[in-house]
C-alpha cells in the first residue's frame, strides 16, 4: 500500500496517522480418537488492511477498510473526518518516532512434522484422545503518522498447542501452550508433559473445603486472574475512578514482595515490543514497585486526556480497531520469599471456570470455580469442582512463596512471573 | 461482490478435483458504531472489508485459504493453488459443475440504514440524560449504537449459490450508581436483525430506566443465600444457562470428538417433560437469524430437545459427513476469514403452560436469576458456573429484595431434569448475545420465558 499516498490524503483533512498491517498465518491441526490420528484441517491466510485516525480541531475519528485503491482510501479518510466532528476536543500530538525492528524466526519447521513430533509423544504415553496444532504467523505493521513519526515492525513466530484427554474413572481435558521463534529447537517433550501434568492434576477429583492453606496459580491460570485484574491498572480507569487503585497512588496495595514491571522485551519473550501501535515507544515502567502502586499506564489519547506521558500501551487487536490500552510485556516480579517446596501442603490451581464473572476488580471480591490438586507433604490429591472465594486484592497482600524460576505465557500480552503462593483464599468443595 | 460466473468459474477450477465438499464465500461488510461516556461521545468507528475464502474437505480434512480483496484471478489462483496443497486426485472428467440460485427461506424486513454517525448522536445522548435524572446515586453511564452490514455471496460444492443480506443493529448501556462508598453496576441491551428502526422500537427510556433501576436497587443488596435452592430465570437472559451448559454439548463437533456430556445420548430421556429445546435460523428479525448458513444452506429450525428427549444435535456439513448426524444448516463462522464450525444461532426454551406467579408462590426461599455476567462450562463433564449480576431473593412466595453478585454452580444434565416449570408464549424473549469458539465470536441469541429449577447450587453467604 502506498503510504505516503494515504498520508496526504490524511493531511488534507487535517492530522493523523495511518496504521496498516499485513498478516500471514499457517496452521495445522490433528486430532486423535481411539489412537487414531485424523488431520483436521490445514489453513492458510494472507490478510491485510489499514486504520486511519483523523484529528481535526483536537477531535478524533477512525475508519477503517482493506481496500487500498485510492477511492477507497479516500472514503476511509472521510469517514473518520465525519467521526471525528463528532468527538470531544482533546490536546492530542502524534509522536515523531522513526524506528524499524524486526523479531523474526530463528528456524523454521515443517507444519504436519511438528504436529506429528507431538502426537507420537502424546501416543506413546498411552493417551489416544487429544488435538494438537502448530501455527506458523508473521507480521508487518507499518505506522505513519502527519508528524513525521515512521515505525515499522516485522515479527515472526511458531505457536504450539497440546489438549490431551485423559482417563481414570472419568474423563479429564486440559492444556498448554506456547510460543516460540526456534521451531527446530523447540523442546515439544515439556509442552507434552506440561499439558499431561495439568490434565492428570484433577482427574477423578474430589470437592474439599480448606482453610489456611496457600494457592498457587499455574501460569495460564495466574495469566487468567491478571487479565481480569490488569485493566483496573490503565490510565483511564483509575483517572475516571473506576479502579481499586483509584486515589491510591504511594498506597501499598500487594504484598511488598511483588512488583508489576511493564518492559518491552525479556528473555522469555521471543517477540520485542519497542514501539506500540501509536508509535511510541514502550517505556519500561513500575506499575506496582515493592507492593507499593506508582503510576498507571497510558496510551496516546489517555494521557492526552489526564496530562499524562503515554507510556506505550497504545494496542490494535486488528487493523479495525482503534487502540486500547493494553500492555505487551508484564513482568511481575518477585522479591525475598521462600521456595514453593518449603511449604508442606499448598493447592495448585489447574483449571478456572467463570474468572470474568466471578471477580470485581474494583471491589476485589471474587468466587471462582477451580480443579486442580492438593500437595500434602508430598502426596498429591486431585480436587474437582471446588469454589474459590475471598478479596483478590486482600489475597494478594500475602505472598507467601514462590517458585524459584520465572516462566512466560502469552495471551493477548505476555505474563512473565513465578508461580506465587497466596494466602487467604477461602475453598469450598 | 463477484460475478456469478466469476465464481462458478472457480467452482469449476476445484470440481476438476476429487473433493467431498468445497465452498466459495464472499463478504463485504460494513461497520459502524458510537460510543458515549459520561456525557462525551468516544471511539466513533466507521469502516469496510471485502474478503473471500475457499474451503475444501477431502477426506475429512480441511483446507482453507483466504483471499483479501478478492477477483477473480486471485480467487482461481487460490483455488489452484488450495487443491495442489491437499494433493487430491483429478476427478473422473466430464463431470458438470451446475450452479442453482438458493431461494431464501427468510426475508429481512425493510430496515433503516444507519448512514451518518451523527444519526445515533442525540439518542445516546438521551439515554444519558434519563439514566441520571432517575436517581441521584447514578454516578457514571455509557451507551453505545453499533451496527454490522453484511453482504454475502455463496457458492458450495452442490452448486447452491446463496446471496445474502445480514444487517444487525445493538443498544449497549451501562449505569454506576454509587452511594456510602459503595458502587454498583447494571446493564440493558437490545439487538435484532434490522437497522436502526430498533431506536424506534426501543426508545431511550427503555435503556435508560432499565439499567439506572439495577444499578441504584443494588446498592442496597442483601447476601445472597448459599446452598441448594429453587431458583427461577428470568426471561431472555436467563437462557444463558442452556446455551452454555446445554447448547455448546449439542454441537456436532463436540459430540463427534467425544468430548461432550451429551455424546451418545441421541434418543434418550435426558431432561424432564417440560423442556423443548430449539435452535432456529429462521426467528423473524432475531439477533442471529439468517436466511442461510454459511456453507451455503437454507437455514433450519431445530429441535434439540423435545419434551426432556434428546432428538437432534446441531450439525454442519462436515460433521454431517464425518459422523452420519442430521444436517441442521448449523455451519457459521465469523467472517470470510474464518472456517465454518457446527454453532447456535436462536437457542430457545420452548414456552409451556405455566405461570410466572405459580412459580413465586411455590418458593419459600430462593432466588431470581435476571442477568448473568458470563460463565465457563466444562464440555466433558457438563459442569458450569455462572456469575448472577442481577438476582432477587424469594421470600415466601415474594420476591423481597435484590442479591449482591454471586455464583450458580450446576451440571448441564442436571438442570435439564431439574426444570419444574416453564411459563408461557407471552413471556418469551431473547437477549443478543456474542459466542465465542475456536477463537470465533458469532452473534447467537439465548431465549426463554421464565423456567423454575427445583434446585440449583448457589455460592452465596
Amino acid at each position: 500500500m502506498d503510504l505516503d499516498r494515504a498520508l496526504k490524503i490524511i493531511k488534507e483533512r487535517g492530522e493523523g496517522d495511518i496504521f496498516h498491517i499485513y498478516s500471514k498465518a499457517q496452521r495445522a491441526r490433528l486430532g486423535c480418537l481411539g489412537g487414531k490420528y485424523q488431520w483436521l484441517d490445514r489453513s492458510f491466510r494472507e490478510t491485510s488492511g489499514y486504520g486511519i485516525r483523523v484529528l481535526k480541531g483536537g477531535r478524533l475519528g477512525f475508519g477503517f477498510g482493506n481496500k487500498e485503491d485510492e477511492e477507497s482510501v479516500h472514503s476511509v479518510v472521510e469517514h473518520a473526518a465525519q467521526a471525528a466532528e463528532l468527538s470531544e476536543p482533546l490536546p492530542m500530538e502524534f509522536p515523531n518516532y522513526r524506528a524499524s525492528e524486526q523479531t523474526w524466526v530463528r528456524s523454521e519447521a515443517d507444519l504436519s512434522e511438528a504436529v506429528l513430533r507431538a502426537a507420537n509423544l502424546l501416543s506413546a504415553k498411552g493417551i489416544t484422545k487429544f488435538e494438537v496444532t502448530v501455527v506458523r504467523e508473521e507480521e508487518v505493521w507499518q505506522l505513519r503518522n502527519t508528524s513525521g513519526g515512521e515505525v515499522t515492525t516485522r515479527q515472526a513466530v511458531y505457536w504450539f498447542t497440546v489438549a490431551p484427554v485423559v482417563s481414570g474413572n472419568t474423563e479429564n481435558w486440559n492444556f498448554w501452550y506456547q510460543a516460540t521463534d526456534d521451531p527446530d529447537r523447540f523442546n515439544v517433550k515439556d509442552l507434552v508433559d506440561r499439558a499431561l501434568e495439568r490434565a492428570y492434576s484433577s482427574l477423578d477429583g474430589k470437592g474439599m473445603s480448606l482453610k489456611n492453606v496457600p494457592v498457587v496459580f499455574d501460569l495460564p491460570e495466574w495469566h487468567e486472574l491478571w487479565d481480569a485484574l490488569l485493566p483496573s491498572l490503565s490510565g483511564r480507569a483509575v483517572e475516571r475512578n473506576k479502579s481499586y487503585f483509584s486515589g491510591k497512588e504511594g498506597q501499598e496495595v500487594l504484598s511488598k514482595h511483588l512488583s508489576l514491571y511493564l518492559t518491552c522485551r525479556h528473555g522469555q519473550v521471543p517477540e520485542a515490543y519497542l514501539y506500540d501501535h501509536e508509535g511510541v515507544p514502550v517505556s519500561p515502567t513500575y506499575l506496582v514497585a515493592d507492593g507499593v502502586f506508582e503510576q498507571p499506564y497510558y496510551s496516546l489519547s489517555g494521557a492526552a486526556e489526564f496530562g499524562k506521558k503515554p507510556t506505550g500501551v497504545g494496542y490494535r487487536p486488528s487493523y479495525r480497531q482503534q487502540p486500547v490500552e493494553q500492555p505487551f510485556i508484564v513482568h511481575l516480579q518477585v522479591g525475598d520469599l521462600p521456595p514453593l517446596d518449603s511449604l508442606d501442603k499448598y493447592l495448585r490451581i489447574t483449571s478456572l471456570k467463570g474468572v470474568h464473572s466471578g471477580l470485581n476488580p474494583v471491589s476485589g471480591v471474587f468466587s471462582i470455580g477451580a480443579d486442580g490438586v492438593l500437595i500434602d507433604r508430598g502426596e498429591r490429591v486431585p480436587l474437582s469442582g471446588i469454589t474459590l472465594s475471598g478479596n483478590v486484592w486482600d489475597v494478594l497482600k500475602n505472598a507467601v512463596a514462590a517458585s524459584a524460576f520465572e516462566e512466560s505465557i502469552p495471551a493477548g500480552w505476555w505474563l512473565v512471573s513465578p508461580l506465587v503462593a497466596l494466602e487467604g483464599v477461602t475453598v469450598t468443595g | 461482490m463477484i460475478d456469478r460466473d466469476a465464481l462458478e468459474r472457480v467452482a469449476r477450477e476445484l470440481q476438476k478435483h476429487q473433493l467431498d465438499f468445497f465452498d466459495i464465500y464472499v463478504e463485504d461488510r460494513t461497520d459502524l458504531s458510537l460510543t458515549i461516556e459520561n456525557r462525551k461521545l468516544e471511539r466513533p468507528s466507521f469502516g469496510s472489508v471485502f474478503g473471500a475464502s475457499i474451503r475444501l474437505i477431502a477426506q475429512g480434512v480441511t483446507y482453507f485459504a483466504v483471499v483479501d480483496n478478492p477477483t477473480p484471478d486471485k480467487l482461481i489462483r487460490a483455488a489452484k493453488d488450495l487443491a495442489a496443497s491437499a494433493t487430491v486426485l483429478p476427478a473422473e472428467p466430464g463431470k458438470v459443475f451446475q450452479a442453482t440460485t438458493m431461494e431464501a427461506p427468510l426475508k429481512l424486513s425493510e430496515w433503516v440504514e444507519w448512514e451518518a454517525l451523527s444519526q445515533v448522536r442525540d439518542f445516546l445522548l438521551a439515554v444519558d440524560d434519563l439514566a441520571r435524572s432517575y436517581d441521584p446515586r447514578v454516578s457514571q453511564v455509557s451507551a453505545s449504537v453499533a451496527q454490522v452490514r453484511s453482504r454475502v455471496q455463496i457458492l458450495n460444492g452442490f452448486g447452491y449459490y446463496a446471496e445474502d443480506t445480514r444487517v444487525r443493529t445493538q443498544v449497549r448501556t451501562a449505569v454506576w450508581a454509587e452511594a456510602d462508598g459503595l458502587r454498583e453496576a447494571a446493564s440493558s441491551v437490545q439487538g435484532k436483525s434490522g437497522g436502526l428502526e430498533l431506536l424506534d422500537r426501543f426508545k431511550p427510556d427503555y435503556f435508560a430506566f432499565n439499567a439506572a433501576k439495577v444499578a441504584v436497587a443494588k446498592l442496597n443488596a442483601v447476601p445472597a443465600p448459599a446452598g441448594e435452592f429453587p431458583v427461577i430465570l428470568a426471561p431472555g437472559f436467563g437462557g444463558v444457562i442452556f446455551h452454555e451448559a446445554v447448547g455448546h454439548g449439542l454441537e456436532a463437533d463436540e459430540v463427534g470428538k467425544q468430548v461432550s456430556v451429551f455424546r451418545g445420548k441421541l434418543g434418550q430421556k435426558i431432561g424432564s417433560e417440560k423442556v423443548t429445546l430449539v435452535d432456529s435460523g429462521l426467528v423473524p428479525n432475531e439477533w442471529s437469524s439468517t436466511a442461510f448458513d454459511d456453507e451455503g444452506f437454507p437455514n433450519q429450525e431445530t429441535v434439540l430437545i423435545k419434551d426432556g428427549e434428546l432428538v437432534s444435535y446441531m450439525c454442519d456439513y462436515l460433521w454431517h459427513m464425518l459422523a452420519g448426524f442430521p444436517h441442521t444448516s448449523s455451519g457459521r463462522r465469523e467472517s470470510y476469514a474464518h472456517i465454518p464450525y457446527p454453532r447456535m444461532r436462536n437457542t430457545y426454551l420452548k414456552p409451556g403452560s405455566d405461570n410466572f406467579e405459580d412459580m413465586l408462590l411455590s418458593i419459600k426461599k430462593g432466588v431470581m436469576a435476571s442477568k448473568f455476567g458470563g460463565g465457563q462450562v466444562d464440555p466433558v463433564t457438563g459442569n458450569f458456573i455462572f456469575g448472577v449480576t442481577e438476582g432477587y431473593l424469594i421470600e415466601d412466595g415474594r420476591i423481597t429484595a435484590p442479591i449482591k453478585d454471586v455464583s450458580m454452580v450446576g451440571n448441564g444434565l442436571s438442570i435439564l431434569q431439574n426444570v419444574v416449570a416453564v411459563s408461557k408464549e407471552g413471556d418469551l424473549d431473547f437477549f443478543p448475545g456474542m459466542c465465542g469458539k475456536e477463537g470465533q465470536s458469532v452473534p447467537a441469541a439465548l431465549g426463554q420465558p421464565y423456567v423454575m429449577l427445583s434446585k440449583i447450587l448457589l455460592g452465596g453467604e
